[in-house]
């Protein structure tokens, strides 16, 4: 009977989730696989960077989830003089003229916080970083001499890669908080290029998003359905030998006779993936072979998701961070073609 | 002019007797040798004896082309009056050689009448003369002395010639001195032949090439050790139980990722036959095979009882594909 009642939950969130994708789809031309990267990562319940330039539509991309998924959306933009109270509070004087403290936009919402975006994190400085890092990991923060609880929050962050001035790179131990770092470029499609230049829909974000219905999900029982999704969904012994395999490579992409192009492999990296970034992994992987109408995981499924829940995790010899995206994504490719499975 | 006295006259008659004999056994011999085969007629020195009858004497019929190792008989019937009587000691001895002629056989028969007694006398000859060229040979002249009476009685049997007939021509000599210059035969052409039959090896070579290409598993020509090629080698190795469903699987994904240069998974079916196609025809079979492989391999799903046997059997025909035979 539970199995039962556990079937059809599933197959009922599966449902809404690919309603909510097409819903999205429907304002967000051209990303289709960011927008199911974002439904695997609010499914997963995992914090996602955003990787991208300026004006691509992520706003309006995380606005449309928070409208899909209910509960509120807040935003912060990063400046190198923003301070982790900022976060918690702000003050102002009323119109009494006495000063006045409100809670800033972390707690504003309270409970029903479930998209919190930070724009530009890297221009925010460590302090900021850690604070962020903390709540992020342990969704709750002690303010106004009171407990916040943020549980259904989801961060999704924005890292401006082109500049560098004033700028302050997320350590490698912050960036493996983040579950998902999701490219989201410009389509390459001209067609959908023209429409973004000459349709007068895409001209105003706000309408845009509220042709997303309100409310598709449960923002408030995601955390719930995400463990029955979890232990529902399982993987096969062969399956993880390869997961296995693909985390020794991220180590030791050489002792696999991976080679790059533009790298010397033996000195390109420092540091593979985490465990918790491999748990992340497979992690990401039950909620797409759920999404994929399956029981039990795929190595297609690990493949949907590897580049994002990996690449920003590996930890590159200094002299190779600069190209660290180009080669990241090299790297992941030529892990995912040369690890075979099954292997033995 | 004296009378001849009666012993004169007996001598005379004689002497006429044996004149007209000799001349008529001449004639015979002359006619046989002739080529005609006439019956001789026996002749006796004493011819005119009362004693002495010659019945008849039979010769050979053919007096021509007799060869050597010819057998020739002559037969002789006298009637000799009593008491004379023709001994048989004094016939000719058998295996008597005369000028090359052979008497290989001596038969005497008789019968005795009244008061004369009939001898019929069988020689038989071989002829065992050499001779280089035709020649006239002749069976001897016998000479049988009788007994019993009073007087020395000789039954005299004529030579009978016939012509020898060498077996070789005398002129045969070495044969370089017979040797003539010889016009060269001319020579049939046998490059046609030649050519159906290079043409029936070449068939028959490149059949069994073809052949061998098919189905043979070792690598002897181009494309025969491929990857599909040992991945069928090594399945057709493996029993068919569920135990080795796994390692069947793995030979043929890794020869799946050799092929494909990468490891291939079931989204990439569609840049494999692009990038290979000669496996083209298979594109479905290929999807079906990723997608029955996940079933056993990602959720434990067993095959069913012939599973290993398809994968052989989808490994044989991407083989096939491999050596561009599909």
């Amino acid at each position: 009977m539970e199995t039962l009642v556990s079937q059809n939950q599933l197959t009922d969130w599966r449902d809404h989730a690919l309603k909510l994708e097409q819903a999205v789809q429907g304002v967000i031309v051209g990303q289709d696989k960011a927008i199911r990267h974002i439904t695997i990562a609010i499914f997963a319940r995992g914090h996602v960077l955003l990787e991208g330039g300026v004006g691509v539509g992520k706003t309006t991309l995380l606005q449309s989830i928070a409208r899909g998924i209910g509960g509120s959306y807040e935003r912060i933009e990063g400046t190198v003089d923003l301070m982790p109270n900022d976060l918690v509070y702000h003050t102002y004087l009323g119109s009494d003229g006495r000063p006045q403290i409100d809670e800033g936009p972390l707690l504003r919402s309270g409970e029903r916080l479930s998209v919190f975006f930070f724009n530009e994190i890297n221009r925010a400085r460590p302090q900021v970083h850690a604070l962020m890092l903390r709540v992020m990991a342990e969704r709750h923060l002690h303010a106004f001499k009171r407990e916040y609880r943020l549980p259904h929050m989801v961060v999704f962050a924005d890292r401006n890669q082109v500049e560098k001035n004033e700028t302050f790179e997320i350590p490698s131990a912050a960036r493996d908080r983040f579950m998902m770092e999701i490219p989201i470029h410009i389509p390459d499609d001209r067609d959908l290029r023209r429409a973004l230049m000459f349709d007068t829909r895409f001209q105003h974000a706000e309408t845009l998003t509220q042709q997303v219905p309100s409310g598709i999900l449960q923002y408030d029982q995601l955390n719930a359905f995400s463990d029955l999704l979890q232990r529902h969904i399982q993987a096969s012994e062969t399956l993880e030998e390869y997961a296995l395999d693909l985390w020794e490579a991220t180590q030791d992409p050489a002792r696999f006779g991976i080679t790059l192009d533009s790298a010397d492999i033996h000195r390109l990296v420092q540091a593979g993936a985490s465990p918790r970034g491999m748990g992340m992994l497979l992690k990401a992987a039950r909620v797409h072979a759920w999404l994929m109408n399956r029981e039990h995981v795929y190595p297609e499924d690990i493949h949907a998701v590897f580049h994002e829940i990996i690449a920003h995790r590996l930890v590159f010899q200094s002299m190779y961070e600069n190209r660290r995206t180009a080669l990241s994504r090299e790297l992941t490719s030529r892990i995912l073609a040369h690890i075979a499975v099954p292997a033995r | 002019m004296t009378i001849p006295s009666r012993t004169t006259w007996t001598a005379l008659l004689r002497l006429l007797t044996l004149t007209v004999l000799f001349a008529l056994g001449w004639l015979a011999s002359g006619a046989a040798l002739a080529g005609q085969a006439v019956p001789a007629v026996a002749s006796t020195e004493h011819a005119a004896d009362a004693e002495i009858r010659v019945l008849e004497l039979h010769n050979p019929k053919r007096s021509t082309g007799i060869q050597i190792g010819d057998y020739l008989e002559r037969r002789l019937q006298v009637e000799i009056a009593q008491p004379y009587q023709l001994a048989i000691s004094a016939l000719p001895l058998k295996g008597t050689n005369r000028h090359g002629i052979e008497l290989a056989d001596v038969r005497l028969e008789k019968t005795s009448v009244s008061a004369s007694t009939i001898y019929t006398l069988l020689l038989r000859y071989q002829v065992f003369a050499a001779s280089t060229s035709p020649a006239i040979l002749q069976l001897p002249a016998e000479r049988i002395a009788l007994n019993g009476g009073p007087r020395a009685l000789v039954l005299e049997v004529p030579a009978w010639h016939f012509w020898f007939s060498p077996l070789a021509a005398g002129t045969v000599g070495l044969a370089k001195t017979n040797l003539q210059p010889q016009v060269p035969p001319a020579l049939i052409s046998l490059s046609k032949h030649y050519q159906r039959l290079a043409l029936g090896l070449l068939c028959l070579l490149a059949g069994l090439t073809g052949l061998v290409y098919v189905h043979a598993d070792r690598r002897w020509l181009p494309f025969m050790g491929g990857a599909f090629a040992q991945a069928y080698r090594h399945i057709r190795r493996l029993p068919p139980t569920q135990q080795h469903e796994a390692q069947a699987l793995l030979h043929l994904h890794q020869a799946f990722d050799r092929v494909h240069g990468v490891s291939l998974f079931a989204a990439g079916v569609d840049d494999f036959v692009a990038a290979h196609p000669q496996f083209l025809s298979l594109r479905e079979d290929i999807a079906a095979f990723y997608a029955q492989s996940s079933q056993r391999l990602f959720t434990g799903q067993a095959g069913d009882a012939h599973f290993i046997d398809g994968l052989l059997t989808l490994a044989r025909r991407l083989r096939h594909c491999e050596r561009r035979l599909a």
